[in-house]
């Protein structure tokens, strides 16, 4: 009879991480102690702690490992499953008074509620009874046997769900649209494109419980009229792609996809459309086109895709995380949903944390949560000792949320009034070793090479806005660099196409605002605070500290340091010098300075 | 499947095998002290009982193990839990007295106070 259940997280994170290979070094030390009967091992989706891979669970018990290496296994088996007594230095748990805590009253979890990323790391994702299990269906069933097309649309109304793929509008309401148009034929599709430099709360969810998604598309297929979906997902999600598949055949083989779902007379298929992994493709008027077969280019809107979308019908296109909400909501009621968050920004949203932050990895919070509990109490705040300089949220379309906003309350709104997004979920915290101009050219070049190039101020405009900011960090900026850099900015927002273009400035324009000091820095005294652009740096030698011992000019790749060995002090030739800072490692007595 | 009731039995049969990882809330929790003086003294064929009879007679109560409750010479201890906090530990339990535990403690509510480890044993 089963005691223990095992399982370890299988998301692409873990599995680079070598999960694969624990699943079955786990199931050998097992057999090996003689509990197989006892014990069973399977695979999940994410359990958060991405930074800590791989992660594994204990059931019942509610222990979670983290960094668990093929060595450490033998020990978890004797120890804690033969002899009950965990492996404390492996363990995630707080332990208090010699008592191990559950997980979820860790600093990691405790302020974190699971509804987009409910069953993840808890099921196995590629087993659909798991997931029925867990009530997996339910909803699907109450909606089809029991609710009729409006009563669905008013629940998600109700609900107060908004889009999770960054634009925040309201699903009920995109619901209606769709719904009102007297076409036979519509469809639904599910945008998993997520390429958002950072992101990957989309690839989590739909490796941990591809089904929830599945299931909501089908919910969303009967409220608008619809009988097929497409899932548009990056061919570099190959992971995700596979769990999908087989839950897409799992669903079928259940009779869960296809035709007369639940005797009601409703038909729901859908397939997977794979995506070259272009960012525009994730604007919803490109990512169409690219479904059809065509480059992937955004149109002009108005028609909107509820009218006119896929193969011209109409169309909703809702987000991964949009979707994972839905049979929630239809099972709990959308006035347990709307108890959640803000008034105008109801239930959670899943963050993946990265950059300069202790816990990377993935979390999600009711709305309404303050950034600095995110940061900080989730998230452990800047590593090393460093200083908190900023958090980039919203992606290349977002901006940057400084010290004095810490204590916003996370919203659609509450981020827009402070000039930046909540974006589709990527949250990048910078500390004081970041240069803030750096930071808006990284995404500059990001969105240079993502533009698709059909609309002249975003193919030529932003390549420009790249420029005029890479002067600034070479220290070849003045005052007139700047205001080109606003006058660009407003016109390429203007202008553009979609909303790639429509908001590529913002980067540039939200650094501008928060960081003009540092912009000053560059273009007036020639410095970059951080010490970050290289152009505007130098590396001296003090010849009082200096001991001659020539260390630094062994290191050096370039030659560009001399002197005598034991007798002068040594020196830098600024002409050859290319900045790499392999000297100031090499000096053992701090002599070498960067300014 | 066509049914909502084919949904419902199968997933009454898939929670039958994933109960552990389910979010009920539980009757009880049974802990058996394993560790090395509890296992030489036959805590492990203890909690195979409990587990199995847990299971087979559908109790709602979670069977975990610990390493050590008390430090005593009174192995095989276990320790079980209701639902409001309340404790009693069970001191030299043989697989005959898990059987009666379940019975008594578990199905009826009823702690059996002569295999009780008192207070400074
Ligand atoms: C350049 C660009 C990239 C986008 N990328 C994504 C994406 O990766 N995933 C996504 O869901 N939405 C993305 N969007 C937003 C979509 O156009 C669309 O608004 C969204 O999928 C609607 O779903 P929602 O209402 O559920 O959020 C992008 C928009 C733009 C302008």
């Amino acid at each position: 009879m089963e005691r223990i259940q095992v399982v370890v997280c299988a998301g692409t994170g873990c599995t680079i991480g070598n999960s694969g290979e624990l699943i079955e070094k786990f199931k050998e030390e097992i057999k090996h102690a003689g509990l197989e009967n006892e014990i069973s091992v399977k695979k999940t989706g994410c359990l958060g702690l991405c930074g800590v891979g791989p992660n594994v669970a204990v059931y019942p018990d509610n222990i979670i490992y983290k960094t668990v290496s093929v060595d450490d296994i033998k020990e978890i088996v004797t120890e804690h499953f033969l002899k009950g007594r965990p492996v404390q230095r492996k363990m995630l748990n707080d332990v208090k008074d010699g008592k191990v805590l559950d997980i979820n009253h860790s600093s990691f979890y405790a302020k974190q509620k699971r509804i987009a990323l409910n069953n993840c790391g808890v099921i196995d994702p590629e087993n659909i009874e798991e997931y029925i299990a867990k009530d997996g269906y339910q909803a699907l069933a109450k909606v089809l046997t029991s609710m009729s097309k409006q009563e669905v649309i008013d629940e998600v109304l109700a609900s107060g769900l908004r889009g999770r793929g960054g634009g925040g509008f309201p699903a009920g309401k995109k619901w209606q649209f769709a719904h009102d148009q007297q076409e036979k034929q519509k469809y639904v599709i599910c945008n998993a494109d997520e390429g958002d430099p950072g992101a990957f709360m989309d690839r989590s969810i739909l490796e941990g419980n591809p089904h929830s998604v599945i299931e909501a598309m089908a919910i969303a297929a009967y409220a608008i009229g619809a009988n097929y979906g497409y899932i548009y997902i990056r061919a570099e999600y190959p992971i995700a792609v596979q769990r999908l598949e087989v839950a897409i055949d799992q669903a079928r083989e259940h009779g869960l996809l296809g035709d007369d779902i639940f005797g009601s007379g409703f038909d729901f298929d859908l397939e997977i459309r794979l995506g070259a992994g272009a960012f525009v493709c994730g604007e919803e008027t490109a990512l169409i086109r690219s479904i059809e077969g065509h480059r992937g280019m955004p149109q002009p809107k108005p028609p909107f895709p509820a009218v006119s979308g896929v193969w011209g019908k109409p169309t909703i296109i809702n987000n991964v995380e949009t979707y994972a909400n839905i049979a929630q909501i239809i099972l709990k009621g959308s006035a347990w949903f709307a108890s959640i968050g803000t008034p105008a920004s109801t239930g959670t949203k899943v963050f993946a944390l990265g950059g300069k932050i202790k816990n990377t990895g993935l979390v999600e919070v009711p709305m309404g949560t303050t950034l600095r509990e995110v940061i900080y109490d989730i998230g452990g705040g800047c590593p090393n000792g460093k200083e908190f300089k900023a958090v980039q949220t919203g992606g290349p379309s977002g901006g940057c949320l400084t010290k004095e906003h810490l204590d916003t309350p996370i919203g659609f709104d509450e981020l827009l009034s402070l000039g930046s997004m909540m974006g589709s979920g990527g949250m990048i915290v910078l500390d004081e070793d970041n240069c803030m101009v750096d930071v808006a050219r990284f995404y500059l070049d990001f969105i240079v090479d993502e533009s698709c190039g059909k609309c002249t101020p975003c193919r030529i405009g932003t390549k420009r806005l790249y420029e005029l900011l890479e002067s600034i960090t070479k220290g070849e900026g003045t005052q007139e660099t700047i205001d080109e850099l606003l006058n660009l900015s407003q016109v390429i927002k203007d202008t553009s196409l979609c909303g790639l273009g429509q908001t590529a400035p913002n980067p540039v324009l939200s650094t501008l605002r928060l960081f003009a000091d540092e912009y000053q820095a560059h273009i007036e005294d020639k410095k970059c605070p951080a010490g970050v652009c290289k152009e505007l740096l130098s590396y001296i030698i003090d010849p009082e500290l200096c001991r001659k011992c020539g260390l630094c000019a062994k290191q050096c790749p370039v030659g560009a340091i001399s002197g005598e060995l034991g007798k002068t002090a040594f020196v830098i030739d600024q002409e050859k010098c290319i900045k790499c800072g392999q000297c100031v490692k090499a000096c053992h007595f701090k002599a070498i300075e960067r300014r | 499947m066509k049914t909502v009731e084919e949904l419902n039995q199968l997933r009454t049969k898939a929670r039958n095998k994933m109960e552990m990882r389910l979010d009920d809330g539980h009757d009880y929790f049974v802990v058996v002290a394993m560790g090395t003086a509890g296992i030489a003294a036959g805590a492990r064929n203890v909690l195979l009982k409990l587990v199995e009879k847990v299971h087979e007679l559908k109790i709602n109560a979670l069977v975990t193990q610990d390493g050590q409750i008390e430090v005593t010479g009174q192995e095989p201890l276990v320790k079980i839990v209701d639902s409001t906090g309340n404790q009693v530990i069970y001191k030299k339990v043989d697989v005959a007295m898990a059987e009666e535990i379940i019975a008594k403690h578990l199905q009826n509510n009823q702690v059996i106070e002569e295999y009780l480890l008192q207070e400074g044993q």
